[in-house]
Order: structure tokens, then C-alpha cells, then sequence
């Protein structure tokens, strides 16, 4: 009879992955660009723009697909061209109408995303932030949906928050971030064990090999590798959304076309408002608050902005529950000490009908009004008012120093946001750091957004 | 709960724990607890199911023991009816829960041809997780005690045999009396459980998270839009869905058999490198081995097997295996990929007649080498004949799989005039799964005759001690990388 063994070849085996997860931890032998994602989704082509362009942004705007339709309405046809989604990421007329109001320079960057909820948009901020832009102001358009969306289950869940926790931490708000200890567990593992922490670099590597190793064995006939056209029309299941240059253009309208472009959305917001969640709603809210303390942080003034909608997707939602929610974002706003504009104000505003694409999101003529009204409220409020003509004039002095006394080459630049992101730092070639610690130090002290 | 998420994996871990830290006569007890905890964490609901199956069974099954015993031969119909009883109510409840939509669409369809426009009632009926499988247990038990096995004495024991949560949702189903028995032994904890329980998990996930669910896309996209691909495309999908199933399913049994592996437990293999086999027959020898021994002793021996004249015999096989089809969903496809297993099953059985008549078989047999090409050349058709029935099995519906195997026949035709540019898997990069097809298919084809020497040389029953914990390190690590976010169901939970 054999003798009963002492020693587990599994817990050894166990032993040397938990080694190997502390080495390659401590060591770090593989550089990842943080940046490159898979699915190329609205956050990484937002993304992907911001890092390509260091100018400086001194506003942001938030929202979901509300404040990315009026936005790119009112653009297309402010500038009467068509506008590519993946590169289009400012707000012309918006920067047009505060010039007119407040003087100076302004430069708009749009972070706002359909789908995009409170923590996506915390974390957005975070990422932006990290990409060495600071925003003196940051209009965060909010609007029911963005707190109860049915047919989200955790924050987790969406493209924009999975590409943006490779960019930046979450560790201080994971108290908010899961429902069950499973998904707290989940994440746990994910942020302490080397491989399943890069396991989607580590893939995007192998699948790198993998297409060196196809190229030499298995080259594609003629030399022709399928586009994301080609591709989308063989295979339309895979990867779906995902977008790519000039798969998705906002063309200009004209007046005519307001109601033929009309659209009854209001069976998809059915869905949408079926079962709203308590946890979910405070969940969101934990967030905006997040929002809030990371803008004062950063002094970043955040205005919060009820979006308008019409009353045909309130009836959806309930009238009830719609002034519900503007109670609390009042309360919220009063709380919190941050500025709040109800933009939806019935008595106040009027949108009519036909200045929506369907009965939430509003078209390039809703978008103008909408971008008007905006910019008088911010001039009606003395604080915001001065806020904006100082950060208007120093954007346009900082231009002024920029273009004549620092020499930076555009691609010297785009070399810096381009790879050296390691563990969560930038690292700067020393003449640029030189040169961005110049304009850092301006604002808001050495370095401090570099970091994340 | 699936084996390949987070929940199994803290689940697993902690019933492993307080198993082992119990003792013996709470060992079962909490097995059990485990298995309907397991099963709950679906559909609370359908435990009840279960439960009142398992209950109904056990109340009812001694009733034909009772009356074997006393009647002696005499009044056996009365056992046989008892025994009707019991596999009705399974039947009927595996029909209810199964086939209602599918015997309403076949009204339907029928009353339409005569002309009559009915509407079928909507029965708002889910599938109960498993259901076919702990159905086809308890009619196997049933059946046993009629054929003079003892009867389960222990509720418990009963319960566990059909709920055991590695084998519940989709085998291999497993024997009575294998299983029961192990219940009373009295297991030491041995590291040996850990290390080739935990071996066979992480070689199950592996096949299933590594390989099935890549595969899953290429198979996917190949039977959604059949028009996208050409013929040899086609081709190459049909293959990628052969080891998609095979390392779908192959990898389930691996989890569940290690599972059980871990509480000392054995249940029966269910694969043994089917791609090998060397006739359809063999194949059925090789594939799901649990099911299709499950049906030759409950349905195709009562029906009177292969001791029967020819034709009887061929009848007997064609109904056990349109059954076998039925069985794995109620959808017309399944029933015409187990009517063509059906058909080639008699077709083999009419080729080796030929065979044998004309004398050719002889001829192979007396020379060794040309039994050896004889061998490989058998391999390589049956495995094509598989595939073929993969379709029906894969298929959307019979539109879908008619347009596949149109594709299919056209194969030689496009080869005569075959060009790379072609080949649409060769064009597409993302997923780069398409065409890594071009080298994955042919190694997993390697893989098989590796395994299978491998096998001979009894590698596996004691691999070195380095190679042993090289392979789980190695598995680990690209578990852990390669675990997609959202991994699909197994394909046989579905039935």
C-alpha cells in the first residue's frame, strides 16, 4: 500500500502563482499603454482625442447622449459641415456664445457619452485630470435617466467606466461601486493580482504575437485585411456599438427637417424607467457627491444642469417622481454648495416639439437654445459670472504665452501622451516637463494633476 | 450558478472547507444542504421541483420492489405498472416543462395545413435547469428496482444521487448504484482528492474558457450569416463548432467530475477522444457516454435491442437515436440531427455487411498495413460525418441548417478551383480567432492522437511531480488572464 502523501502539488501550485503575481508586481517587466482598449467605444475615442490635443480646455461639459446631441446638433450646424463623433469633441458654438458673453477665450472639451451616469461621469473627470487638463469649469448636464436607468445593474457595467478604471484608481469610491460582496471580491482580485489586474494587456500582447506569428503563416490573401466595415458586415454581432472615423456623422438640419427627423422614443424609456432602483439612485448620487468634492478639490467650479426633456417622456416617467428628482437635486446642489440650473423649467423655458430629435434629446435647433439659455444663466449668477471672464482671460493670456514664449513641437507632444503612462504616472521628457510645470504651476501647483 | 463564475468559486471552496472540517455523518447532510443551495441560486422555485420529484420517486419506487418480492413472477404487472406510474410522471413532467411549446407549435403547424387558423396559448414555461438529466436518473432507478436492484432505504441518499450539485444541471448522468454506495464509505481527507480534483477543474475551465468560448465565435457568426462565407469557410466553422462542443462539454464534465473529485466522489467519465473514433458506432462508444449507455439500456434494449432480425434491429436504433436528438432539445434541428445519427448508425451497419460480403473486410484485416491506412482513412470520414450532423445540431432552425450543409456539399466543387483569396477567415484580424483557425483546427486535431498516445503510456495516472504542478501554474495564469468578463452559459445546460 502506498504511503499517503504530506505535500499538495496544488498548494504548491497555488504558492508559485501567488509568487509570480508578487514578483511581476514588484518588478513591473512589461510596459501596458493604458490607452489602448479593445472595444473602441465613446470613452476611448474621447479619450484618444483628448490625449492627442494638449491644448488647454478651460471648460468641460458632462452629460449623457442629452448633451452629446444638443452638442453636436447645435455644432453641425454652427459650422454647417458634418461632424465626425470620434473626433469631434468641442463645443463651438457653446465657446462662441461665452466669448460673446464673458469676453476672452474660451475652449470647450465635450466628455459627455450616451449612457453616461454619475459614475461614469466622476470617473471621466478623474481621467481627464489625469491626462494633465484641468477645466476651470465643468457643466454637468443631469437629467432623470442618468439616476435610474433600468437597464444598467452596476456602475461597473458600462463601456465608459471599464475602459476609465485602467486610466485611473477606484479604489476610493469602491464602497459605491457593488451591490453584492461578490463584486467587491471581484474587483478586489482585479486590483491585487498582477494578472488579473493587466489580463487585458497581457491579452492585447498575445493577440499582438498572435497577428505577427498569422501574418508570416497565414497572410491575408492580396495583402487585404478586413476593415471595421467589412468586418461589421461579415460579423455584426461582435463588438457591437463600437464605432470607427466617420461611422457616425452628425450632418447639419435644415428647418424642414425638424419633424421628419422626429423620432417616438418613448417605448425605449418605457424600459428604461420600468424598474427604478433604490440602490441604483443612491448609488448615482454617492457619485455626484464624489463629483462635487473632486471639482473643490481640484478647484474646478461644477455647475449641474437639469437637461431639458419634454413633458411627453416625463408623463413616462411619472410627473410625481420627476419633481421628486428636481427636489432632491435642488437639495442636493443646496448641500453641496454648487451652483444648479433647472434648464427644464417649464414656466422659464420653452422648447417646443420640434427642437428634439424624439422626446429627450434635443436637435441642433433645441441645442442652440439650449447652449443660450446655459450661458445666461451662467451670466445671471455674480459668482459664476466673474468665474467665467477670469478663466476666459486667462486662457486667452495663456494662449498669448504659449504661442510665443514656449517652444513645443505639436509632435513632441503627442510623443509625451502617447506611451509613458506607467503605473498610473506620466512620465515626461525633461524640456516638456519643463514647460508644462510652467503652465501647471499657474494654476494649480506643480504636477498635481499629472498624477493619479 | 456556473461552474466558471466568481459564485462557484467562493461556493466551492467553502462547502470544500466545512466538508472536510464535519464530521462523517454530517458530511452528506451537508452536501445536500449544498446541492439544492446550488441549485436555488437560480430559481428558487423550481428547488421545489426537485424536491417533489425526488420525494414522489422515493415514496413510490419501493412499491414495485414490494410487489416483485411478494408476487415471485406471478402478478409482475403489477410491478411494471407501478413502474409505468413512476417513469409517466417523470415523463410527463419532462414533457410539460420541455416540449409544451414545441407540441403546440406542431399543432399549430398542422392545424395550419388543414386550413385552421389557431392561436396557441402563451404558457409563460422556463426550463428547469438540469431537468432532463435528474429525469433520466430517477427513471434509470426506477428502472433498476424493477429489474431486481435494491431499493434507496435513505431519503437523503436519494436526494443527494439526483440533486449532487457537481452532476445536477448536466451529468454525466450517473448509476445508483455506483453512486449511492459511496455515500456510506467513510472518506479520510487525502491531498490525492485535492490535487487531481483541482487538476480536472482547472483542465475543464481551461477547455471551456480558452477554447469553447473562442470558438463559440467563429460559430456564431459562421451560422448567423452563412451567405458571408464561403464554402470552405464553412467548412472550417463546421470544424470550430465540432471542438466547440466537444471542449464545451468535455470541459463541464471535467469541472463536475473534479468537483466531486474533491469530496472523494467519482462519477463516470462521459468522453473519451470521440474524435478518434473510427466508425459512427465508435463514436457513440466515445461521445456523452453516460447518455448514450443511458439509452441503449432504458430505451433501445427494451425496445427490443439488437437481438431481433435485421430490420427490428434498424427500427430500434433509428428511434433510439430520433429520441436522443428530441432529448437534447425540443426544436425540429435536434430531432433531424438524431435521425440522421439514426441513419448513419444503420448505413454503418449495412457497409460492414458489404463489407463482410464481398470480402474486403478480410482482405484489410490479413494486411497490417493496409489496415493501418484502413484505420486512419476511417477516422477521417467519420469525423466528417460527425461534423455533418453538427449542423443539424447547431443550426438556428432547418432553414439555417439546410443553407450550411448546401454550403457544405459545395465544398469539392469550390476546391477544384480553390484560391486563398477566398477564404474569408483569412481576411479579418479581429477576432483574430478566424484566422488562427488555419493552425488551431489541425492542432486540436494533433491534440487528440497526442492524448490518445499519451493515454497508452499511462501518462496521466502518475505524471511527474514538476510537470503535474507546471501544467496547474500554467493553467492559472491564463485562466486568469484569458477569463472574459462575461463567459457564456455551457451549451448543455440549455437541455
Amino acid at each position: 500500500m502506498s504511503k499517503p502523501r504530506r505535500r499538495s502539488n496544488f498548494v504548491t501550485a497555488v504558492g508559485l502563482f501567488m509568487a509570480a503575481n508578487i514578483l511581476l508586481s514588484i518588478f513591473t517587466p512589461i510596459n501596458f499603454n493604458l490607452y489602448r482598449f479593445p472595444y473602441k467605444g465613446w470613452a476611448w475615442w474621447t479619450f484618444n482625442d483628448l490625449r492627442h490635443h494638449p491644448e488647454t480646455h478651460n471648460v468641460a461639459l458632462l452629460g449623457s447622449s442629452l448633451m452629446v446631441s444638443a452638442v453636436a446638433g447645435a455644432d453641425a450646424n454652427y459650422l454647417n459641415r458634418p461632424l465626425d463623433s470620434t473626433t469631434h469633441h468641442n463645443a463651438e458654438y457653446f465657446d462662441h456664445k461665452l466669448k460673446q458673453k464673458f469676453g476672452g477665450e474660451f475652449h470647450t472639451f465635450n466628455l459627455s457619452a450616451p449612457g453616461q451616469m454619475p459614475s461614469d461621469a466622476y470617473l471621466t473627470l478623474k481621467a481627464m485630470l489625469a491626462t494633465a487638463h484641468r477645466p476651470d469649469t465643468v457643466i454637468y448636464g443631469v437629467a432623470p435617466r442618468d439616476f435610474i436607468d433600468s437597464s444598467m445593474t452596476n456602475p461597473t457595467d458600462t463601456e465608459p467606466f471599464r475602459f476609465l478604471t485602467r486610466l485611473v484608481s477606484t479604489d476610493e469610491c469602491a464602497s459605491g461601486l457593488f451591490r453584492d460582496p461578490l463584486g467587491r471580491l471581484e474587483w478586489f482580485i482585479n486590483r491585487n493580482l498582477y494578472l488579473a489586474h493587466h489580463g487585458l494587456d497581457i491579452q492585447m500582447k498575445v493577440g499582438d504575437y498572435q497577428k505577427l506569428l498569422l501574418d508570416k503563416i497565414a497572410y491575408p490573401p492580396n495583402g487585404q485585411v478586413y476593415d471595421f466595415w467589412k468586418r461589421n458586415a461579415i460579423i455584426p454581432s461582435y463588438k457591437a456599438g463600437e464605432f470607427h472615423p466617420r461611422s457616425l456623422m452628425v450632418l447639419p438640419m435644415t428647418a424642414a427637417q425638424k419633424s421628419e427627423q422626429f423620432r417616438d422614443n418613448n417605448a425605449e424609456y418605457m424600459e428604461r424607467y420600468s424598474r427604478p432602483d433604490r440602490h441604483t439612485y443612491s448609488t448615482q448620487f454617492y457619485f455626484l457627491r464624489k463629483l462635487v468634492n473632486l471639482c473643490r478639490k481640484e478647484r474646478i467650479e461644477l455647475v449641474l444642469v437639469n437637461m431639458p426633456i419634454t413633458k411627453q417622456n416625463i408623463m413616462v416617467l411619472k410627473p410625481q417622481l420627476y419633481i421628486k428628482f428636481i427636489g432632491q437635486l435642488k437639495q442636493f446642489a443646496f448641500d453641496s454648495q454648487v451652483s444648479a440650473f433647472d434648464l427644464n423649467d417649464f414656466c422659464q423655458y420653452n422648447y417646443e416639439l420640434t427642437d428634439y430629435h424624439d422626446y429627450v434629446h434635443l436637435n441642433a435647433f433645441g441645442g442652440f437654445k439650449f447652449f443660450d439659455n446655459l450661458t445666461e444663466a451662467l451670466a445671471g449668477n455674480n459668482r459664476l459670472a466673474s468665474t467665467m471672464e477670469i478663466s476666459g482671460q486667462k486662457l486667452s493670456r495663456d494662449r498669448v504665452l504659449v504661442e510665443n514664449r514656449i517652444d513645443i513641437r505639436p509632435d513632441e507632444i503627442n510623443n509625451v501622451f502617447g506611451q509613458e503612462i506607467r503605473d498610473g504616472r506620466i512620465k515626461l521628457k525633461p524640456n516638456i516637463e519643463k514647460a508644462l510645470d510652467y503652465e501647471n504651476s499657474k494654476r494649480i501647483g506643480p504636477k498635481q494633476q499629472l498624477s493619479m | 450558478m456556473l461552474f466558471n463564475s466568481l459564485q462557484y468559486l467562493v461556493f466551492l471552496p467553502t462547502v470544500f472547507l466545512l466538508y472536510w472540517l464535519l464530521p462523517q455523518k454530517a458530511r452528506v447532510p451537508l452536501l445536500l444542504v449544498a446541492s439544492y443551495v446550488f441549485y436555488c441560486s437560480w430559481r428558487p422555485i423550481y428547488g421545489l421541483l426537485i424536491f417533489g420529484l425526488t420525494l414522489g420517486t422515493f415514496l413510490l419506487v419501493p412499491f414495485i420492489e414490494k410487489a416483485r418480492l411478494s408476487e415471485t413472477g406471478k402478478h409482475i404487472f403489477s410491478a411494471k405498472a407501478w413502474l409505468t406510474i413512476i417513469v409517466s410522471i417523470n415523463l410527463l413532467l419532462l414533457g410539460i416543462f420541455k416540449y409544451a411549446y414545441f407540441t403546440l407549435d406542431m399543432v399549430k403547424g398542422g392545424l395550419s395545413l388543414a386550413g385552421i387558423d389557431w392561436k396557441e396559448p402563451h404558457l409563460h414555461i422556463i426550463l428547469p435547469l438540469g431537468i432532463s438529466f435528474f429525469v433520466f436518473e430517477f427513471i434509470h432507478y426506477a428502472v433498476e428496482v424493477y429489474r431486481g436492484k435494491p431499493v434507496v432505504k435513505s431519503f437523503m441518499a436519494l436526494a443527494l444521487f439526483a440533486g449532487f450539485f457537481p452532476t445536477q444541471i448536466a451529468g454525466p448522468i450517473k448509476r445508483y448504484q455506483d453512486f449511492v454506495p459511496q455515500l456510506t464509505e467513510k472518506f479520510k481527507f487525502k491531498w490525492e482528492y485535492v490535487d487531481e480534483g483541482m487538476q480536472l477543474i482547472l483542465m475543464g475551465l481551461a477547455k471551456k474558457v480558452l477554447l469553447a468560448d473562442n470558438l463559440a465565435l467563429v460559430a456564431q457568426a459562421g451560422f448567423a450569416h452563412p451567405e458571408n462565407f464561403s464554402s470552405v469557410d464553412t467548412l472550417f466553422i463546421t470544424y470550430a463548432f465540432a471542438f466547440q462542443i466537444f471542449f464545451d462539454f468535455a470541459g463541464y464534465t471535467d469541472v463536475a467530475r473534479g468537483s466531486a473529485l474533491l469530496f472523494g466522489y467519482k462519477v463516470p467519465i462521459n468522453f473519451n477522444l470521440p474524435y478518434l473514433a473510427h466508425n459512427v458506432s465508435d463514436f457513440w462508444n466515445r461521445w456523452h457516454i453516460s447518455l448514450s449507455t443511458w439509452l441503449r439500456d432504458y430505451l433501445f434494449i427494451p425496445l427490443g435491442g439488437s437481438r431481433c432480425s435485421l430490420w427490428l434491429n434498424y427500427r430500434n436504433l433509428f428511434i433510439t437515436m430520433a429520441l436522443g436528438g428530441l432529448w437534447h432539445g425540443a426544436a425540429p434541428h435536434f430531432l433531424a440531427w438524431g435521425v440522421y445519427q439514426g441513419l448513419v448508425l444503420i448505413l454503418h451497419k449495412e457497409y460492414l455487411r458489404l463489407l463482410e460480403f464481398t470480402g474486403i473486410a478480410k482482405a484489410i484485416q490479413n494486411n497490417p498495413t493496409l489496415a493501418k491506412v484502413y484505420h486512419v482513412f476511417s477516422v477521417i470520414c467519420t469525423f466528417h460525418i460527425v461534423c455533418i450532423g453538427w449542423v443539424f445540431f447547431r443550426a438556428e432552425n432547418m432553414k439555417n441548417a439546410w443553407d450550411v450543409i448546401g454550403k457544405l456539399m459545395t465544398v469539392p466543387a469550390e476546391l477544384m478551383h480553390f484560391s486563398l483569396n477566398q477564404l474569408t477567415i483569412l481576411q479579418l484580424r479581429d477576432p483574430i480567432i478566424f484566422p488562427a483557425l488555419i493552425i488551431l483546427i489541425p492542432g486540436l486535431m494533433i491534440s487528440h492522437v497526442v492524448v490518445n498516445w499519451l493515454n497508452d503510456k499511462s501518462f496521466y495516472k502518475n505524471p511527474p511531480w514538476a510537470v503535474q504542478v507546471g501544467v496547474m501554474v500554467a493553467l492559472m495564469c491564463l485562466l486568469t488572464i484569458f477569463s472574459p468578463d462575461s463567459s457564456p452559459r455551457f451549451i448543455y445546460f440549455q437541455f
